[in-house]
């Protein structure tokens, strides 16, 4: 008998296939139109000024003295910010993932919190706080670079407590109790056992941090004004007020080399995090405090003095006026003749910004389901695998990306038909959702791959096609998670102010821009609203996360 | 009928499944045993439409199922961990392939509360798979699986999670389960008992090749090559003299079935008795739980392996007697290494 010539593995696209490339076709979509066009578009621009490559600006913009001090800041910033909430951030994380004592909850909503503060709040909070009249005026840091460093620490411990905290938490205790009973000191276990086992969280969110830190961008514009400028406030200027658009697309384009690494970087990381996870047992359950916690918990308990320092200084002065307590900056919110800076009312600004927000939420989830969707699966052939892999990064992009040219990319190519977006108030929700996507990525893809895959298979074998497999196993486990990311992406789209204060109209204005308008003013009745509106900004940031932290989707806030 | 006709998988370079054929006829249980790592359950996954075959075919009744997504292979897949959905209840876990058919909730009912039945889980359907024992999982997972009436059952592992006892209580039900409904099943296990137990026929899988086939009783006493005696457990192989010897002490036919040319001896082949025919003296003795273990120097025999009864009280140097036992002796053909 003749044998049947060897199949070569079958190249046909399996019905399974078919529906995951449909499924990345929508997400795949908008990446390409409001993503790589705007931002393709704004590096043409730069580079091809006349429809000619001129690519003599690239020396000409990094050999200048400015480009140079504007870097050495940048990098100098987020190293020294990195470092400094690594430091605060382990024994915090520490505290709050593995020891038990009442009011953790409690404790883990106040470190979570400044992460989705509205930059330009954060910025405030700390103008407030060292302003010649604020509470630490006499160290007479106003406007000196310490601040903005403290504003990065303040903002960003947030990621490593959480990223950090959700892998300790996950650690089996075993390993350290095996290590001690071999004769370790709990200082050599920390360091031969504990931080190796760490290892790359710590990594995965320094890099993060490190990434966030020199991409910032309203935090250091508030509190940086023109004496400090790191990389991204320098393409804002270079833009808007230099018109200087070769010097813009030349550092945006340094920044994009230096944003994909710190991504690869992480995303390496993650991947090794995300299999140590799955061998988390059960022995790993919080303990209580001891007398020998003492000196974490002092440290613990300085870095939330810290965090609740600004905050506490932000609702405080929002609250004096004319030397006495007043309700005046809060009454003023909803009168639209308050100040000369606004155009509306700050009620009508907050109206604005709800209503932006909530687009926002329901374009990042639609298309951030699909990502995860896409991302948590592990297909079997080595070419598909690597591009999912490569879909995975693409859609933290936009984490690292100057808003400010995702911004002004926006205005410059989607200005004619057939995408003649320019007036059109659907922008601002869809920059907001570009910024929220990658985090309900982050927030709905873990959950999607620790379902084990066998799961689906049984299912599958018993009659249920893919779709209704997945549903099966896969939907019960992401409510809480949905609705997690829902209310983060909602929390992060309200905040958002790199891409909408290119964006919003000066008619539309959201609270976030409204905030700058004001503190660009001179006048205390100016600083108070800008307090009173910051103050009523994170309090609905506050109360939305907080509801997400009631629901324990570890994701949330962990990369 | 289930054939896999030259299958073959590979992953990169290596070859996990290497042209492999097998025919399993219906309501015949085959067992294809093998060590970890051997490529037994790519092989079940291939059957499944889990993997991707880079050689070969699977038939199903002469139809082609290549391009047959696994959901409409009608094989149901049970895996070593049961795989039962967390969030559902035992009762719905089973009724899930009878819902996806639309069957009618009455009937649905009848049908779930049958099965538990069957697999002795009468009454838990209320409860979750998270408050259940490892086996009773098993048990679940098993009648979720029937209650899909699949064309062919796939096990994988299926008892290997289990504690020893509860294991071959378990393996005893899971035959009476698949004989009573007439259940055509691949199973796969590195678990000898199991596969004895369980199945009619067994395939021995070494390194990703079937090396033999055929009714379990024959491959356990007469195994093709060296290599699967000792992956059977046979300790000694004996050839010559030696294993004519044994042959004739052996009787049950053995010395005309082969010739007597080479034998393969498992532990239990020699039990001390002190009316057996071979004399021997004691190298060394270890007690287990139910007989003494014994390496014995037999005259004529060289060193060999033997059991005593667990009562008996000997030490290095002792003499004693031996019988063969003939359960623990298989045939290798000639000249087979």
């Amino acid at each position: 008998m003749l044998r049947p010539a060897p199949l070569s593995r079958r190249s046909h696209i399996t019905p399974t296939g078919l529906g995951l490339v449909l499924l990345a076709l929508l997400p795949l979509a908008f990446l390409v139109v409001f993503f790589a066009l705007p931002v393709g578009g704004m590096l043409l621009r730069g580079l091809r000024p006349e429809g000619t490559w001129d690519l003599s600006a690239v020396p000409e913009v990094l050999g200048r003295a400015r480009t140079l001090r504007v870097v050495i800041f940048t990098v100098s910033m987020a190293g020294a910010g990195t470092v400094l909430s690594l430091l605060l951030g382990v024994p915090l994380a520490h505290v709050l993932y593995r020891l038990a004592f009442p009011g953790r909850g409690l404790v883990r909503a106040v470190v979570v919190m400044p992460f989705v503060l509205p930059t330009v709040v954060v910025g405030v909070m700390f103008r407030s706080l060292l302003a010649p009249s604020g509470l630490l005026g006499w160290l007479g840091l106003d406007g000196h670079w310490v601040v903005i460093l403290a504003a990065f620490v303040f903002f960003n411990l947030a990621v490593v407590v959480r990223t950090v905290g959700g892998m300790w938490e996950g650690l089996d205790r075993r390993a350290e109790e095996s290590a001690a009973a071999l004769g370790a000191r709990p200082w050599q276990v920390w360091r031969t056992v504990t931080l190796p086992a760490l290892a790359p969280a710590l990594i995965s969110a320094g890099t993060l941090v490190f990434l966030f830190c020199s991409t910032a961008f309203g935090v250091v514009l508030t509190l940086g004004g023109l004496r400090y400028g790191t990389v991204e406030t320098e393409i804002y200027l270079l833009t808007t007020q230099f018109l200087d658009l070769q010097g813009a697309a030349v550092l945006s384009l340094l920044q994009l080399g230096a944003v994909v690494m710190m991504l690869a970087v992480a995303a390496r990381t993650r991947t090794r995090r995300e299999q140590a996870l799955q061998r988390g047992g059960a022995r790993s359950a919080p303990r209580p405090v001891r007398r020998s916690d003492l000196p974490v918990l002092l440290v613990a308990g300085a870095v939330v003095a810290l965090v609740l320092l600004p905050v506490s200084s932000l609702v405080v002065r929002s609250l004096q006026a004319g030397g006495g307590w007043s309700l005046r900056h809060y009454t003023a919110l909803a009168d639209p003749d308050a100040s000369q800076a606004l155009r509306v009312s700050v009620t009508t600004a907050m109206e604005n910004s709800l209503r932006t927000a909530v687009d926002a939420t329901v374009i990042a989830m639609v298309l951030g389901v699909s990502v995860a969707v896409l991302v948590s699966r592990r297909p079997r052939r080595a070419g598909a695998r690597r591009l999912v892999a490569l879909l995975d990064g693409a859609f933290m992009l936009p984490l690292g990306i100057s808003a400010v040219t995702v911004g002004f990319g926006f205005l410059i190519t989607l200005d004619r038909p057939p995408l003649d977006l320019r007036t059109s108030p659907v922008l601002v929700p869809i920059a907001q959702a570009m910024v929220a996507l990658p985090l309900v990525v982050r927030t709905l893809a873990p959950v999607l791959r620790s379902v084990d895959p066998r799961l689906r298979q049984a299912a599958a074998a018993l009659g249920a096609n893919p779709l209704r497999a997945a549903w099966t196993v896969e939907a019960p486990v992401l409510v809480r998670p949905l609705l997690a990311a829902t209310g983060f992406a909602f929390a992060v789209s309200l905040g958002e102010f790199g891409a909408t204060a290119f964006l919003a109209r000066p008619d539309r204005p959201t609270v976030p821009v409204v905030i700058y308008e004001l503190i660009s003013r001179p006048g205390a009745d100016n600083l108070g609203m800008a307090l009173a509106a910051a103050t009523l900004l994170s309090l609905v940031t506050v109360t939305v996360m907080g509801l997400v932290e009631r629901l324990r989707v570890h994701a949330v806030g962990a990369f | 009928m289930l054939e896999l006709a030259d299958v073959s998988v590979r992953f990169g370079a290596t070859t996990a499944v290497d042209d492999v054929s097998l025919a399993l006829p219906e309501g015949e249980v085959l067992a294809v045993l093998g060590p970890s790592g051997c490529g037994k359950s790519t092989l079940l996954r291939a059957a499944a439409g889990l993997e991707e075959l880079d050689a070969g075919r699977v038939l199903l009744d002469d139809q082609d199922l290549a391009g047959v997504p696994t959901h409409r292979r009608g094989f149901a897949l049970l895996f070593q961990d049961g795989q039962l959905f967390p969030q559902r209840s035992v009762a719905e876990n089973v009724g899930y392939p009878l819902r996806l058919r639309r069957a009618p909730t009455q009937r649905r009912r009848e049908r779930v509360a049958e099965l538990l039945e069957l697999v002795g889980m009468a009454g838990m359907g209320d409860r979750r798979p998270g408050t259940l024992s490892g086996g009773q999982q098993q048990r679940v997972a098993l009648a979720r699986a029937l209650a899909a009436e699949p064309r062919v059952l796939l096990l994988d592992e299926p008892l290997s999670a289990l504690d020893r006892g509860l294991r071959e209580r378990l393996a005893a039900d899971l035959r009476d389960v698949l004989v009573r409904t007439r259940t055509t099943a691949l199973l796969v296990t590195h678990d000898h008992d199991e596969a004895f137990t369980v199945a009619d026929r067994m395939a021995v899988m070494l390194a990703g090749r079937f090396v033999q086939q055929g009714p379990t009783l024959q491959v356990w006493r007469e195994p093709v090559t060296h290599e699967v005696a000792e992956f059977l457990g046979y300790t000694e192989v004996l050839t010559g003299e030696p294993a004519r010897r044994v042959a004739e002490l052996a009787g049950e036919g053995l010395s005309e079935r082969v010739g007597g040319t080479t034998l393969a001896l498992r532990r239990s082949a020699l039990r001390v008795d002190a009316q057996g025919p071979l004399a021997a003296q004691v190298c060394s003795a270890a007690a287990v739980t139910d007989a003494l273990r014994l390496v014995v120097d037999v005259e004529g025999l060289g060193r060999l392996e033997a059991l005593a009864d667990q009562a008996s009280r000997l030490d290095p140097g002792d003499r004693v007697r031996l019988r063969v036992d003939p359960a623990g002796v298989a045939t290798l053909p000639a000249g087979a290494e």
